[in-house]
């Protein structure tokens, strides 16, 4: 039987945010279609500094763009389902994430010539680095049958779980995050700090996998375990009170944090639904994505 | 199980640090009386900072130096808490910075080992090149300084006294050229210049994390008053 994978996701504004009379920085896009069993699900968290003065665009340009890319991966990383194809899957999401990096790029720069920065703000450094005011991370995974790819640039955590409730982080750590800055899809050469995996479901016994900005996790008064207790109960509600209850719930659980911690909380789950106990495919909140073109 | 996902929530600590010179010079030109006034002054800002920051608390700690380094509040203490006792001077005091940044990256060895803390703000004040009669050179504590990882990433910001600062030293404490850095020539400034400087590392340190690039970011306030810590002899 094909996984098929479902996604949920929700984002709220943080205090800090409110306070300074900023939009919400963060922003998140999932696309899954049934009938293929296919999810891609995204997540980016703005900077929010005056000099990242565009960063609410940014990142709402970076998960688009990397639902748009990673869509278009799909059919070759499900070609690549089977023994000794680890490292040319981990090629493929390489490529693909560079076709993130310059996908972002066009979209910034398509807005910019359509938004040009005002004199005060080319007088303040801007046309200088012109990407710096979108600065943005970006975390995605895409699921096709039993294979997930992840790819991250900047902060934020990327966990999966597997069907005995055990979370793991399956990226590398960026040895670049301070607590102070992250690294950033405006950084010159953002491949540098680029994080990919990709992960058999089998192997791993994946049943849901579920990635979130930093807001989430930063208030945690248990900082180094906050993300295997979320994944456990992350789990442990979709077979107990189901996704439709999870969905519900979203809401809360991203504004608490969001108050207490001060940033923007973002997360985006995807759930295997042939996992014992979860059999909800069809609650997926996928928002309209950019369609792939059709020479993809 | 608790249907709190994720765990217990609270805000994280942001610490404040001033290290302040008490050595001999400072009794010179009133620079000592300024300096309280100035501490006193910045007080009633922080608490404004603290409480515009809710995410945040703010807690203080003050390390003073001249022979040697003396922590005047050892425990980190919320702003609300802290109570200004005048410092005095150090007669014939030396600068034993390098001893206080030691003593200073000590104090942080302490600090939680994960990233349940906002990076600490730092704020040094000095009116003198540094010495070493006893302890550590300047150099041998700001690299244990910047050995620590809270120090490290501490959001580092310098304040020279009169025209004897050792604007260089203090340059190479804060560690970044795009942060101002600058010298009080009279109290008025002092008093404006350290408020400047804590509302500026209180915002900075207390932030979502940001992108690259973005350091201290307000501008400073333009000098007011006669330098008349320039001019004494």
């Amino acid at each position: 039987m094909t996984a098929c994978w479902t996604t949920l996701s929700g984002t709220t504004i943080g205090s800090v945010h409110v306070r300074d009379q900023l939009p919400i920085q963060d922003a998140v896009l999932t696309w899954s279609d049934l009938a293929s069993g296919q999810a891609v699900i995204a997540v980016a968290d703005g900077h929010g500094h005056k000099l990242h003065f565009r960063s609410d665009t940014g990142s709402a340009l970076a998960a688009v763009s990397a639902v748009e890319v990673l869509r278009r991966m799909l059919p070759e990383l499900g070609a690549l389902d089977g023994p000794d194809n680890g490292e040319a899957a981990l090629d493929l999401l390489s490529r693909t994430a560079a076709s993130l990096v310059d996908t972002w790029v066009a979209k910034v720069t398509h807005h910019l010539e359509a938004n040009p920065y005002s004199p005060a703000e080319v007088e303040a450094g801007a046309a200088g680095d012109p990407l710096r005011a979108y600065g943005t991370t970006i975390l995605a995974a895409a699921a096709v049958g039993d294979l997930i790819a992840f790819l991250q640039i900047g902060d934020g955590d990327s966990v999966l779980v597997s069907a005995h409730g055990e979370a793991s982080r399956p990226l590398p750590e960026d040895p670049d995050l301070d607590g102070l800055h992250t690294t950033s899809l405006c950084q010159p050469r953002p491949l540098d700090a680029l994080r990919v995996a990709v992960v058999d479901a089998r192997v791993d016994d994946v049943a849901l996998i579920f990635l979130c900005t930093d807001g989430f996790g930063r208030p945690r008064v248990d900082a180094d375990g906050w993300w295997r207790e979320t994944g456990e109960q992350l789990l442990e509600f979709s077979r107990t009170r189901g996704l439709n209850w999870i969905r519900d719930q979203l809401p809360e659980w991203l504004a608490e944090p969001a108050r207490i911690g001060g940033d923007d909380t973002t997360m985006a789950l995807m759930v295997r639904s042939d996992v014992d106990g979860i059999s909800r495919p069809d609650l997926a909140d996928t928002l309209p994505a950019p369609e792939v073109a059709d020479d993809a | 199980m608790s249907d709190r996902l994720g765990g217990a929530l609270a805000r994280k600590p942001l610490h404040f640090i001033f290290v302040l010179d008490v050595s001999g010079s400072m009794m010179r030109g009133g620079r000592i009386q300024a300096l309280n006034n100035a501490i006193t002054e910045v007080l009633p800002h922080l608490r404004d900072e603290a409480r515009a920051n809710p995410h945040a608390e703010l807690l203080i700690r003050v390390l003073a130096f001249a022979n040697e380094p003396q922590w005047i509040i050892e425990e980190p203490t919320p702003v609300d808490q802290v109570h200004w006792k005048r410092l005095e001077a150090v007669p014939r005091g030396f600068t034993e910075l390098g001893s206080a940044l030691q003593a200073l990256a000590g104090a942080l060895d302490h600090l939680e080992e994960n990233n349940s803390a906002f990076p600490p703000a730092i704020i040094l004040v000095s009116d003198g090149r540094p010495t070493q009669s006893s302890g550590v050179t300047f150099a041998e504590g700001l690299q244990a300084l910047l050995n620590n990882r809270w120090g490290a990433t501490a959001v580092r910001l310098a304040l020279g006294v009169g025209r004897d600062a050792d604007m260089h030293s203090l340059r190479r404490f804060i560690g970044d050229e795009e942060v101002p850095l600058l010298r009080a020539d009279n109290p008025e400034q002092l008093v404006e210049y350290i408020v400047w400087a804590s509302k500026a590392a209180s915002k900075v340190a207390s932030r979502p994390v940001v992108g690259p690039g973005s350091g201290v970011t307000a501008a400073p306030p333009a000098p007011i008053g006669d330098p008349i810590w320039s001019t004494l002899a």
